[in-house]
């Protein structure tokens, strides 16, 4: 019987330890907010935005940045070779000042690619696939850390890649330098003869491309530079090689 | 057989939130962004009609030509009288000295002639050659487009072929 008031007691024994022992812990964490304490402080932390813009003739025409601050993306998007003509007529031959850079306005260092795009469509706004491309010379510059993956490339898209990191508010050398619409596209006519009240002969020449629009896209792309190659992969869906000093090459 | 099902359920809402919880990481797991822009020019070519306006004093032509097309052009213009009497034609120039001849035979003005726009006038003097003979002196005047060098500058290229053919211009090689 006696043993039977022992076992009996047990649980209350331990349930009463227990309650001793968390009730210390209490203490124990509150002596310790009681007696550390510290001066009050504050510090601005910036944390890392990406950021890109495209620049023509040193305006920024596109770009997307995003601000932390207001959970905003940023952006810019204004039409090319709209300050380029000056209010004259586009003159075939002429060779129009056309420098793209690219430029990181995020807070990170980020690797980056532009895609070009050259079409031309009809007075109707139509685009017009039969015409070629190539008559939309936009001198691309290499050899100053732009490359062409040509794997990726066709006559109407260029895709080129900047080899080197482009540090937060840094930019690229110029992609490109010059526009110059071939003069071929005024070779194509259609000539129509007619005769005047006296007889003469008059041939009126029509030009077919009279009317047409050449047109130029660019997407600028980035991405961050830590754990690039993975980045790239995923971002992009291309496979580089980064070497040790962060040249980024196309496989 | 409930508490198999039951834990089939557990290990499958398992495995549901592992793959979801994997996908989440790699989409959040880069800072990337892109922008883009467009944009062109249309190029003005309309058309180009020039018809010669002829004067004859004495035995003097007096030619000048009259863009009625809808855009600059340059010209030029030839003159035939038959193998007897081309001998015989003078060469005038105009007094602004636009028009000048050429070693094929034409006459190159060499200021744009804008739409509706007329050249200065310069002179072809006729020669008799002491004939008495009728005959006819033929005016034939011919235009092409204003081409601009690298720097803009105009210029006239008349080794130019246009092609009045039904197919489209593909360049070298070919568009895409």
């Amino acid at each position: 019987m006696k043993k039977n008031n022992f076992f009996s007691r047990k649980p209350f024994i331990l349930l009463a330890a227990s309650a001793v022992l968390l009730a210390g812990s209490t203490i124990g964490s509150t002596r310790a907010a009681l007696t550390y304490y510290s001066e009050n402080y504050s510090a601005e932390v910036e944390v890392p935005s990406i950021g890109v813009s495209l620049l023509e003739n040193g305006s920024v025409v596109a770009k997307r940045d995003y601000n932390h601050k207001n959970d905003q993306w940023n952006t810019v998007q204004e039409p090319l070779f709209e300050n380029s003509l000056n209010g004259e007529k586009l003159k075939p031959g002429k060779k129009y000042k056309e420098v793209l850079t690219v430029s990181n306005t995020g807070t990170i260092d980020n690797y980056v690619r532009v895609i070009l795009y050259k079409s031309w469509m009809d007075p109707a706004g139509n685009k017009d696939t039969t015409l070629s491309p190539k008559l939309i010379d936009l001198n691309i510059l290499e050899g100053n850390g732009w490359v062409i993956d040509e794997k990726a490339s066709t006559t109407e898209r260029t895709v080129l890649y900047y080899t080197g990191i482009v540090p937060a508010g840094g930019s690229t050398p110029a992609i490109t330098d010059t526009l110059r619409i071939d003069t071929s596209v005024a070779d194509k006519v259609t000539e129509k003869i007619t005769a005047d009240e006296a007889g003469n002969k008059i041939i009126t020449t029509v030009y077919e491309y009279d009317g047409y629009k050449f047109n130029l896209e660019a997407e600028v792309d980035a991405v961050q530079t830590h754990n690039a190659q993975d980045a790239i992969k995923s971002a992009w869906g291309v496979d580089v090689n980064v070497s040790d000093n962060g040249t980024l090459s196309l496989r | 057989m409930k508490k198999s099902f039951n834990k089939k359920l557990c290990l499958a809402a398992a495995a549901l939130t592992l793959t979801a919880g994997v996908s989440v990481g790699s989409a959040m797991a880069y800072f990337t962004t892109y922008a883009t822009t467009s944009g062109g020019a249309a190029i003005s070519l309309g058309s180009t009609t020039v018809i010669p306006q002829e004067e004859v004093v004495g035995m003097e032509k007096r030619i000048s030509v009259k863009n009625t097309g809808d855009y600059e052009c340059f010209v030029r213009v030839k003159v035939f009288a038959g193998d007897k009497y081309s001998p015989g034609l003078v060469f005038t120039p105009d007094e602004a000295g636009t028009w000048s001849q050429g070693d094929d035979g034409y006459y190159y003005c060499s200021e744009i002639i804008p739409p509706g726009g007329v050249s200065e006038t310069f002179r072809v003097k006729i020669d008799t050659m002491d004939s008495e003979d009728d005959f006819n002196v033929i005016v034939i005047q011919e235009c092409t487009a204003v081409l601009y060098d690298e720097k803009g500058n105009p210029y006239a290229d008349w080794t130019r072929i246009a092609d009045s053919s039904e197919e489209s211009y593909q360049g070298e090689g070919g568009g895409e």
